[in-house]
């Protein structure tokens, strides 16, 4: 199988032919699927049930189990944005 | 809560954090903590929040062998009973504003039991009864007494664990024991008159006899119209009711009795007896005669006293089937037969008595006397002719069976069977014995002819001789 290359997150339709052998018994295939590529974060929120004034470290890692920089991380609530930030930051 | 990387390809992250307050739980506890409440303590809950701050109005429902549906004061605080013993599951919520909720469990231990016990356990009016509580280590237990009548007092253990008070009264007393932490319990008891069941000697308990039973109370008053009934072994009953003595009679016909007096108010007695039975001896003047030797007296006595005493006598002869019977207490045998005998003695409520004699046969004598051209049998006993009896004679020739006549005799005639051994044989059950004989005839007539033959050559040599 041939390696497919991407350099974003998204769904990509994949078109494959397969060519079949002159003696082969069944017609050639062909086959056109949506694949998802890309990432994903793995993200550790401590503790799991905040309370209110009380802080929540979260802790973002590749699937892999590698450190990730400059990973942003938006905290958004009713009242809008409240935080965005890099790897290790405080509350506010 | 959104994760994202411009770069190097990573999906965004998206999860949504729920963030509420915090419950902090003192409790449950009751006066006993560290241990386990019991039931009936008071438990409280104090609900704080993550500031240590009273929160009021949180929900508290208490499920398990009973439900409580609570909710929690200004103070943060609720106070509850628990009456049921065994696991309590409570659920600690509040919703507004939000608080994550707490689950406690709390066991509840059952309260022991006060455990009563009175003595004597079957009183008589006048006792005096001693209520004890036999729980560990206790102390300070009220005993409630209602007496018959319905009056209750109350007494308390003090420092001890039992009371004493003395029955005035017939009919049941309920006692029942509280105290703090002890589940309450009661007690009946009765209180009775005593019966008491007299037999008299045991050595008039004897079979056939009468019984006096005499029923008294616990001051050894006669008690009339006492219902007493014997039981015999094999579960017969009889019942009578005691007169104004207090007494009441029975025959005694089995060889053990289970005795019982009930009245009314009274704690039922029980005896038991267990009669004599007399036994029955035979006594015979002899155990071995011969058939004409006479008769054989059989008596009947009681083993123990030797006292004469009537009863059915039974004379069986083994080989002859004989079967005399006779109610008598002695009575004079003659044998007809010669004979094993088994005697028999039996009476009602005497144990039986057996015994066995035995009749001898008289011997037969043969005697034989060749007379001229006969062989004559003579048959005798105690040198006396014995007339009717069964001769057998096996001669030369055969057999011949004849029987003795007036004087004893049987005759032969040897002419006919011949010369050669005979055998006698005379028999007369079942009186006499069989007796055998055995004779040899040579018969002189037989050899005439060799005379004549010697005389002839005799008669040759004198002529020879002559001339």
């Amino acid at each position: 199988m041939m390696p497919i290359s991407h350099d974003a997150c998204g769904i990509y339709n994949v078109w494959a032919k397969i060519v079949m052998n002159n003696n082969a018994p069944y017609h050639d295939w062909e086959v056109n699927v949506p694949v998802k590529i890309g990432k994903n974060f793995l993200v550790t929120i401590t503790p799991e049930k905040g309370v209110i004034n009380k802080p929540v470290q979260v802790d973002v890692k590749s699937d892999l189990g590698l450190e990730v920089e400059y990973a942003r991380i938006e905290i958004i609530n009713i009242y809008g944005k409240q935080y965005k930030g890099g790897t290790v930051r405080e509350n506010f | 809560m959104v994760v994202t990387k411009e770069d190097e390809g990573y999906c965004n992250y998206t999860k949504p954090i729920e963030v509420r307050h915090n419950l902090t739980i003192r409790g449950p506890y009751s006066g006993r903590h560290p241990d386990d409440p019991v039931a009936g303590d008071e438990i409280v809950i104090r609900v704080l929040d993550e500031e240590n701050e009273p929160v009021h109005g949180a929900s508290i429902n208490v499920r398990g062998p009973e439900e409580r549906y609570l909710n929690t004061d200004r103070g943060g605080g609720v106070l509850f009973f628990v009456d049921e013993p065994g696991e309590h599951y409570i659920e600690i919520t509040k919703t507004v504003p939000p608080y994550w909720g707490v689950n406690k469990t709390m066991y509840v231990l059952a309260k022991p039991v006060l455990v009563i016990f009175a003595s004597p356990e079957k009183p008589i009016l006048g006792d005096d009864i001693t209520v004890k509580i036999t729980n560990e280590n206790i102390s300070d237990v009220n005993i409630t007494l209602t007496n018959p009548n319905g009056f209750s007092m109350t007494l308390t253990t003090g420092r001890g664990s039992e009371v004493t008070f003395d029955s005035k009264l017939l009919g049941k007393y309920i006692i029942r024991a509280d105290k703090d932490d002890y589940t309450s319990s009661t007690l009946e008891i009765e209180v009775n008159n005593l019966l008491k069941i007299l037999t008299g000697d045991e050595e008039n308990h004897v079979m056939g006899n009468n019984l006096t039973i005499t029923v008294l109370d616990q001051d050894d008053y006669p008690v009339p119209n006492a219902v007493v009934t014997i039981k015999d072994s094999e579960g017969k009953e009889e019942v009578g009711t005691t007169d104004h003595k207090g007494e009441v009679e029975f025959i005694l016909n089995s060889k053990k009795y289970k005795i019982s007096a009930e009245k009314k108010d009274f704690i039922k007695a029980e005896a038991e007896i267990t009669p004599l039975v007399k036994k029955l001896s035979l006594s015979l003047s002899t155990k071995k005669l011969r058939i004409d030797e006479g008769s054989i007296y059989i008596s009947v006595k009681e083993d123990d006293t030797g006292a004469p005493v009537p009863a059915k006598i039974t004379i069986e002869g083994e080989r002859t089937g004989v079967e005399i019977e006779e109610t008598s207490s002695g009575l004079t045998f003659t044998p007809e037969f010669s004979d094993n005998y088994r005697i028999f003695a039996t009476k009602e409520n005497y144990g039986g008595a057996k015994d066995s004699f035995v009749v001898e046969s008289v011997p037969i004598g043969i005697d034989t006397v060749l007379d001229k051209k006969e062989l004559v049998i003579k048959i005798t006993t105690s040198g006396k002719p014995l007339q009717a009896v069964d001769v057998s004679i096996k001669t030369p020739k055969g057999k011949i069976i004849e029987s003795t006549d007036m004087e004893g005799i049987v005759r032969v005639n040897l002419d006919e069977e011949g010369k050669g051994r005979y055998t006698v044989f005379a028999s007369k059950p079942p009186n006499y014995e069989r007796s055998e004989v055995g004779v040899e005839i040579i018969r002189n007539q037989e050899y005439w002819w060799m005379w004549l033959i010697l005389i002839i050559i005799l008669i040759s040599l004198i002529v020879v001789w002559r001339f």
